[in-house]
């Protein structure tokens, strides 16, 4: 080990004498392109967020008041785009970047200068599909799944087709990055089911991505040629048909719905062990219960287009193939439960998220159950009860994942404990406020209030009121989180221990807090009580 | 005799040229992917009866 501390602090003095060009536009290191990720989505999280205030405050009360009806379509897609491919994907490839190679041994992803590639793709995609929004001809407004023919009808689709190719390359070579690390870079003697579940989750979730972001790619291409090359793939006058953009589209989005949820699931699995001090319950069927999911993903793409006129038969396997993915979504959700039962709890803020991502995922888990049931679905479909379930799925699913990743990890990553209460009051206020924002959509979409439109019927104002007052406050709470890691990051004057907290497993918390620069230079040698899941029996 | 240059590697060399070997192998697949995707839409469309026949059956139900 000796040697490995010459070895880690000889990289650490050359990480010093880096100017910032050079460590952060440069960098080949995991964890300073991680940490640029998760600066990247942050940043994309209030500025998708800026878009539904926009949202919000247009629907506050019946009528046109703030903006005009196209503005405020451009403001539903672009939402969607930035939240989806600008926040939430880049969050969890920062979180797979600094903890990955930390959880299995390895020094550095095994193909840094191309993780270098992966991310700074992105903020040049943005740039270029956000610039969209000042150009004569507006940005995209036709929803971020582009349904031609009127996605084609905007002025900018060549920019948004470019900026998607840009996102999906960036997600591709991630997705590489993550399978050949995992696959070839673990410490000897860290087996696959030694693996953290987080490491299994993103396993999964890159293969997920290799399978379905070509085909985004290749739907948006055949988008492009339809427009400029007068091909005909989706254009019914010239032989084409629309509803085979939808197949091929949701042959994509559904798995890159579970490509958002995945690692969430990954990152419960790691916080409520730690905090309730007990190992999980069920190891392998958590790491299978994934797998599944991963699995079923791929054949349930049509339920998103029950309306469109499959024939019944399709309609029967893809409503049935879909009420498939409650099982093992029951089995994570009873693990969590049972790995928190007789366990030791405390209630620190990654764990309050942990306990209200189980809760909250769950609700929109079982909203989800309603819309795969073909003749419900006719009619909730495009109605804000969609609008309600997704954001149940995203918002208390996915981005409570990643806040409460944050806490959880922003200890390790900076040497410095966050402020407790001020954790707490960001979690509390966020628990309220989004159940305030998102609850009353259900109601809404059952009275048959459809999405995306930005005036509607007066009978559907006071359920929009109390929403938009949510979404502001809930927005507003946000800032709270931003707060709390400025303080971490360059305030705090409480430093964290190296396992950060008592019930914390795994080989991340043998390093220091902060760890070095390069970390496992030497591969660890691996204890099987150090290990999270160490003990699997078979 | 020749010199066998990988009983040479490293423990952490070989782990590397096994990534690189995973990462290309991996990529091809994506590309695969994209060509596929695009390829059955051109087939389709040379294919016209094919698909007016799924819609005609899905039409009927």
């Amino acid at each position: 080990m000796a040697h490995a501390a010459t070895h880690d602090e000889h990289h650490d003095e050359h990480h010093e004498h880096q100017n910032f060009f050079q460590r952060w536009v440069m960098s080949t290191n995991h964890k300073d392109i991680g940490t640029l990720y998760l600066v990247f989505s942050l940043l994309m999280f209030f500025i998708g967020g800026s878009f539904a205030m926009v949202i919000r405050a247009e629907l506050f009360k019946p009528g046109l008041q703030l903006v005009q009806p196209y503005f405020f379509n451009e403001m539903t897609t672009m939402h969607a785009l930035v939240m989806i491919f600008g926040a939430v994907m880049p969050a969890f490839v920062g979180l797979g970047n600094w903890m990955i190679p930390m959880m299995v041994g390895a020094p550095d992803m095994a193909l840094p200068r191309m993780n270098n590639l992966s991310f700074w793709i992105l903020p040049f995609a943005f740039a270029l599909m956000l610039s969209t929004l000042f150009l004569p001809g507006g940005g995209p407004a036709g929803g971020w799944t582009m349904y031609p023919p009127l996605s084609l009808q905007s002025a900018s689709t060549a920019y948004v087709v470019f900026a998607i190719h840009l996102m999906g390359i960036s997600s591709i070579m991630g997705a590489i990055n993550i399978i050949a690390t995992i696959l070839n870079m673990r410490a000897p003697g860290m087996d696959l089911l030694k693996m953290p579940v987080f490491v299994w989750s993103w396993l999964i979730t890159a293969f997920l991505l290799i399978a379905v972001m070509p085909v985004l790619a290749g739907a948006v291409t055949m988008l492009l040629t339809d427009k400029y090359f007068s091909t005909h793939f989706f254009d019914a006058a010239g032989g084409g048909d629309p509803v085979l953009f939808q197949h091929v589209f949701w042959f994509f989005g559904h798995p890159e719905v579970y490509i958002m949820i995945l690692p969430a699931f990954g990152i419960i699995s790691e916080i409520i062990p730690t905090f309730a001090r007990k190992p999980i319950f069920g190891y392998k069927a958590m790491v299978f219960a994934i797998a599944s999911i991963a699995f079923l993903s791929f054949i349930v793409w049509a339920h998103h287009m029950f309306a469109v006129g499959l024939p019944l038969g399709a309609e029967i396997f893809f409503m049935y193939a879909t009420m498939l993915i409650a099982v093992p979504t029951g089995v994570k959700v009873f693990n969590w439960v049972a790995t928190m039962w007789g366990g030791s709890m405390t209630f620190e803020t990654p764990m309050l998220f942990a306990i209200a991502f189980v809760i909250l995922f769950t609700i929109g888990g079982f909203s989800g159950l309603m819309l795969a049931l073909v003749p419900a679905d006719f009619q909730y479909h495009d109605t804000y009860f969609v609008v309600a379930h997704f954001h149940y799925v995203l918002v208390t699913g996915a981005i409570f994942a990643i806040m409460a990743a944050t806490y959880y990890w922003i200890p390790k990553w900076t040497g410095n404990m966050y402020s407790e209460f001020w954790g707490k009051v960001h979690f509390w206020n966020s628990v309220v406020w989004v159940n305030v924002l998102f609850f009353p959509q259900h109601f809404l979409g059952l009275a048959g209030m459809p999405r995306r439109i930005p005036d509607y019927n007066v009978a559907f104002a006071n359920f929009n009121m109390i929403s938009s007052i949510g979404g502001f406050l809930f927005g507003a709470s946000q800032l709270i989180f931003l707060s709390v890691i400025i303080h971490c990051v360059w305030f705090s004057k409480k430093k964290a221990t190296d396992r950060v907290w008592e019930g914390a497993r795994g080989l991340e918390w043998t390093l220091s807090s902060p760890p070095p620069h390069h970390s496992f230079t030497i591969a660890p040698v691996i204890h099987d009580e150090e290990l999270a899941h160490g003990h699997v029996e078979d | 005799m020749k010199l066998d240059h990988r009983s040479l590697e490293s423990d952490q060399e070989r782990r590397l040229r096994r990534a690189r070997r995973t990462a290309k192998v991996v990529g091809i697949v994506a590309f695969v992917v994209f060509v596929v995707s695009i390829a059955q839409m051109l087939w389709l469309k040379h294919h016209p009866q094919a698909h007016a026949q799924a819609i005609q059956e899905a039409l009927m139900q």
